[in-house]
């Protein structure tokens, strides 16, 4: 195993040189195409809210048909059941 | 005539009972029966409840079907009822409540998809404090190891077996016929915001357990031997710049 | 965004007496915008306990537009003990906002720990009212200003009332020295379910109390027999209401008026029409200036 001490210290100075530096930390916040970062869109809007308003819909249908997932789950095809583990302790 | 303590639990007893016989006893005759205008009342709380679990789950629901939804959110209002005059404290158990769900039984995946949906709702509504640098210049580097970063609320990791990224992405509206493989395997994930934007960060193993011991409150020195247990090849000064940049990190209780 | 209160510019003052819009998630960036004239904005308080977008998107307008805080979830008719923490997440979110005004119901949500996160109605006893006049008082306290109590809509009354509405309403106001929040919708819809008078219960209320007036629009339940009105806001103000409103405008004199509309979200255009409409009631129009 390295050296942990050593590769803690070089990598929070490392940091604190980010602190003297705003571009250095600026082009780090743009290198998002290096850090694999995925937008999930404008997403600012869509939300649970409270409000204080009643709904009129009628009550809920409760036929049996409904009682098995019918989405787009039929989209996911593939080993299911046997899906690679990921070591969650790793 | 009831006590109004009394009144108040016989109402929401017959909101989740539809046989309570008590309660529209309690309810003056108008133009309609007691009945039939205490039926309003429950018709509201499930629907407005319902409609608060699909704007926090949308993918779930896209997967399960608009019908289906309906019925697992009827037994999970049943099941967990809320417990805050907040509405988006609610349903943060669904994961677990899928997992439980028997008809929900041939969907493994389900439960993992709604933990990404809730780590995305909270984080949303989290604060994302910016983590302090010229605090961090003030420590002498002996404590370096002794440093105790936190994972920002802002902030959320998720691991599955499923290919959840892809599985999220073929169920955003216009994502179009696209087909997933469940079996492409698994992945570590980072849920974050910068600004007004939720984003995600697919991680590699050793980010992951630094990340993760750092949120489980491990020292600087005890996530590093975590992270380099899971990938000998793990660049901490990268990760953690990576990280400081990204906004996921805080230190605001930094010396232990 | 920052744990710390902005120190930006806010537009200052009260709420005016005009017409408002309720503030919601899909004319955020339309407002930024355009910051189209009008008098001010009302949300509703638990949409902004959190830290993310939208409490930036409501300080971003609120230095722009007058603000008024309007709680759903407080539950201050409910025999539970008043929630702190949801008391203690209102008081910082009116450090933050600095509204206008702050409003809550006349109802209640939650017994026993379980919320129905929905506007219950309470019977109208002399227990209910003293239970109510003290949550109402403690919440005053605690937060350090007055409330504005509303009416709200109801589809059931209970066998053992004994006060009528506006009654309790004007004694609420009188003992605890809250404010009262008229919603002429509501009592358009309430008195066509339970058969009462209207215009007598603009005559009870006791128009010193009342600091604010709400207009919404309203869905009809049918049935084979007959129809009960549903408090919806997910419609224009109807024709009959806009008449009771007039009548009100008549009786208290002008007063910040709120358009609400919480589902089926029309265009920010429809909302600013209707805004306009009411301030036409309201005689000569009044708009807040746009920073």
């Amino acid at each position: 195993m390295k050296h942990t001490p050593a590769l803690i210290a070089g990598a929070v100075t490392g940091l604190i040189a980010l602190s003297t530096s705003a571009p250095a930390l600026a082009a780090a916040e743009k290198m998002e195409k290096c850090y694999g970062v995925v937008k999930a869109g404008k997403n600012d809007c869509q939300t649970s809210v409270s409000a204080c308003a009643g709904s009129a819909t009628k009550d809920g249908q409760k036929d049996a048909w409904l009682y098995l997932p019918k989405g787009s789950c039929e989209k996911l095809v593939g080993g299911s059941l046997s899906a690679a583990k990921v070591d969650k302790k790793k | 005539m009831p006590t109004l303590p009394e009144l108040q639990r016989d109402f929401v007893a017959a909101v989740f009972d539809a046989d309570s016989e008590r309660f529209p006893g309690e309810v003056r005759d108008g133009r309609f029966g007691g009945a039939r205008l205490f039926q309003i009342y429950r018709n509201n709380v499930f629907l407005s409840l319902t409609g608060a679990l699909a704007a926090v789950y949308p993918v779930v629901q896209c997967l399960v079907g608009a019908g289906f939804f309906d019925y697992l959110a009827d037994n999970f209002i049943r099941a967990h009822r809320p417990d805050s005059g907040n509405l988006h404290d609610f349903g943060g158990e669904l994961a677990e409540f899928l997992a439980g769900f028997p008809a929900c039984a041939d969907h493994p995946y389900l439960p993992d998809v709604a933990r990404l949906e809730w780590a995305y709702h909270r984080v949303f509504h989290a604060a994302a404090p910016a983590f302090d640098l010229a605090a961090l210049g003030a420590v002498p580097p002996e404590q370096y190891g002794a440093l105790r970063f936190g994972l920002s609320p802002g902030a959320r990791l998720i691991v599955s077996d499923y290919p959840l990224l892809a599985i999220w992405r073929a169920n955003q509206p216009g994502a179009g016929d696209t087909t997933v493989d469940l079996g492409a395997g698994g992945e570590r994930l980072l849920v974050f915001r910068r600004a007004l934007e939720v984003e995600f960060k697919l991680l590699a193993p050793g980010e992951y357990a630094l990340l993760d011991a750092l949120r489980d409150g491990a020292t600087l020195e005890h996530a590093s031997e975590r992270a380099l247990a899971a990938a000998a090849d793990f660049d901490l000064a990268a990760c953690l710049q990576q990280q400081v940049a990204l906004g996921t990190l805080t230190n605001t209780s930094t010396l232990s | 965004m920052s744990a710390v209160a902005p120190s930006g510019a806010r537009h200052p003052g009260p709420i005016p007496a005009c017409a408002g819009i309720g503030l919601r998630a899909p004319h955020y960036r339309e407002l930024l915008a355009d910051r189209p004239p009008l008098g001010w904005l009302e949300v509703h308080s638990e949409n902004y306990f959190g830290d993310g977008p939208p409490l930036d998107y409501l300080e971003q307008l609120r230095a722009h537009y007058p603000v008024s805080l309007h709680g759903v979830g407080l539950s201050l008719g409910s025999t539970d003990p008043l929630d702190r923490r949801h008391l203690r997440n209102l008081k910082a979110l009116i450090a933050r906002v600095a509204p206008g005004l702050v409003s809550e119901h006349l109802s209640w949500s939650s017994v026993g720990g379980t919320y129905l996160n929905d506007l219950l109605p309470l019977p109208y006893t002399e227990e209910a009212l003293a239970l109510f006049i003290a949550r109402v008082g403690e919440a005053q306290d605690f937060l350090g200003r007055e409330l504005l109590i509303e009416n709200p809509s109801s589809y059931l009354q209970y066998r053992h009332s004994t006060i009528p509405e506006a009654e309790f309403l004007a004694e609420i106001a009188r003992a605890s020295g809250c404010g009262l929040l008229l919603d002429v919708n509501n009592v358009y819809v309430s008195a066509a379910n339970h058969g009462f008078d209207a215009l007598r219960y603009l005559r009870t209320v006791p128009a010193a109390a009342v600091k604010e007036i709400h207009l919404a629009g309203f869905s009809v339940n049918r049935y084979a027999d007959g129809e009960v009105l549903i408090d919806t806001h997910s419609t224009r103000v109807a024709p009959p209401v806009w008449a009771l409103y007039r009548a009100a405008v008549q009786r208290l004199g002008r007063l910040p008026t709120l358009i609400e509309w919480d589902t089926d979200i029309p265009a920010l255009a429809v909302l600013l029409d209707e805004m306009r409409q009411a301030d036409a009631v309201l005689n000569e129009p009044c708009h807040a200036d746009v920073a």
